[in-house]
């Protein structure tokens, strides 16, 4: 076995789903940030003009909130290459996990 | 991580799986028009996860796959010009142009430096007052505004080094685009969820209506990506298309304002040239005549030769739909992530690169 299929086993959970965070390794953070069209949620932990800090899995980091002036402290944003293109909402968030829930025990009923 | 480790529940998406599967009757294709809804599918094995009435395929997602050889020509050719500091993001560097391509042009002396984001490459400009900053503007909606923002940024701050060569695209035309060539016949879209953070749901409305295609905005988590499948399977089997959001806690209808305003600031809406696909109307944006003197195509002039395609690669069939990566005589043999023959090798949002990263899912 190479070690390259080792990490690719290693990388994947059960049944082929990654149970594993993204993010979470410093290595595959990087990753995300770098991709083009990816964002993550960070939380903005204090704001200064058009600019914010916010903080990555306990990493801090100086983003552009120039597209989301409307972002309060403890907001989440979706950060692209250093700008917050939008504020995560996180009742939408919640809602769709209870939507998630409901719609597989439904299908489980039937 | 909040927002990630919730939507990554293997239990609940193994149980969503199983829904999909037992409600989809019909034979149906969906194609991504994300690179990194194509990077996510095959990480997390969607495509495994699939009943056989459900057919994925990647579309025109990757915005440095999608860039036209002859611009990357153009970025090869500025690289060498003297007092040039070319900026970029980090892909675009590896991929191969027709006959060099920036690494190699770094190697040969030009000064390449990639850069996290647009501000960085402002930083750079004010800190080289005599050398000329010219940032390469690949991406599509969700890039356009931060790019935008640095223009005006820079304006304001009177940096008067820093130009743009903007090969942004936009995603709605080349969707309208692909569905007009009708090679791949499809039934529904992965709707591209960052680039919908932006422009919001309103822009897919023509899918539904002229094309009776299905179109589900979707978030990049395992359980985001099935949702949207099952609300896809839903639309099709029920007949009834239309546009749905199932990532609502990223993508509002209306998208969003400000980063919409500041686009329509600096840019202006013209045809742009992808690979595999060609000229495609009014899907690029250009700088304004207000901002023009950020333009790097009206500021610099190059000569170019004529662009050459790499031989037996066929990342254009790829970006259309029409064929897979495995498909490609020359994906995992000639062509490797470490020796890339086409630019859907070298970008981790490239099918190629997908596939060759996961290919132990396929194979």
């Amino acid at each position: 076995m190479t070690r390259e299929t080792l990490r690719y086993r290693s990388e994947r959970g059960i049944n082929g789903l990654n149970i594993a965070s993204v993010c979470i390794t410093g290595k595959l953070r990087l990753k995300c940030l770098k991709a083009m069209c990816l964002a993550i949620p960070v939380r903005v932990v204090s704001i200064e003009g058009d600019e914010a800090e916010a903080e990555i899995a306990g990493v801090k980091r100086r983003v552009s909130i120039a597209l989301t002036p409307e972002v309060q402290v403890g907001d989440y944003v979706l950060l692209h290459t250093g700008y917050a293109i939008g504020v995560v909402d996180e009742a939408e968030a919640k809602e769709t996990l209870k939507l998630l829930e409901e719609i597989v025990s439904l299908s489980e009923v039937h | 991580m909040k927002f990630i480790d919730e939507n990554q529940n293997s239990e609940l998406a193994i149980k969503l799986a199983h829904r999909i599967a037992n409600r989809s009757t019909k034979p149906i294709r969906l194609m991504e028009f994300c690179g990194g809804h194509t990077h996510a599918i095959m990480r997390y094995g969607i495509r495994q996860l699939m009943p056989k009435t459900v057919e994925m395929r990647s579309g025109p997602g990757c915005p440095v796959c999608v860039t036209a050889i002859t611009d990357l020509d153009k970025a090869i050719t500025l690289a060498h010009l003297p007092r040039v500091i070319i900026t970029t993001f980090g892909d675009i560097v590896r991929v191969p142009g027709s006959y060099s391509s920036l690494q190699q042009a770094k190697a040969e002396g030009a000064d390449i430096r990639i850069v996290y984001s647009t501000m960085d490459a402002v930083e750079i400009a004010k800190a080289n007052p005599k050398k000329s900053i010219i940032f390469i503007g690949i991406g599509f909606e969700t890039t356009a505004p931060t790019i935008a923002a640095s223009i005006i940024k820079a304006q304001k701050e009177g940096v008067e080094n820093f130009y743009v060569l903007s090969l942004l695209k936009l995603t709605p035309p080349v969707m309208k685009a692909l569905l007009d060539l009708g090679e791949v016949k499809l039934d529904g879209i992965v709707g591209p969820g960052h680039v919908s953070v932006i422009i919001g749901s309103y822009p897919y409305e023509f899918i539904p209506q002229n094309y009776g295609v299905a179109c589900v905005i979707s978030g990049f988590e395992p359980l985001d990506i099935l949702l949207c499948i099952d609300k896809l399977v839903e639309q099709v089997e029920s007949g009834k298309p239309r546009v749905e959001i199932a990532y609502r806690r990223g993508v509002k209808p209306q998208g969003n304002e400000k980063a919409l305003e500041l686009m329509n600031e600096v840019f202006a809406i013209d045809g742009a040239t992808w690979r595999g696909i060609g000229i495609v109307p009014q899907s690029g944006l250009k700088i304004n005549q207000k901002y023009r003197h950020f333009d790097a195509g009206r500021a610099f002039s190059v000569n170019l030769k004529p662009a050459k395609e790499p031989k037996g690669c066929r990342c254009g069939d790829i970006l259309r739909g029409v064929a897979t990566p495995p498909e490609c005589k020359l994906f995992g043999k000639v062509c490797t992530p470490e020796k890339p023959v086409g630019p859907c090798m070298v970008s981790s949002e490239g099918a190629c690169a997908a596939y060759y990263q996961y290919r132990a899912s396929y194979e």
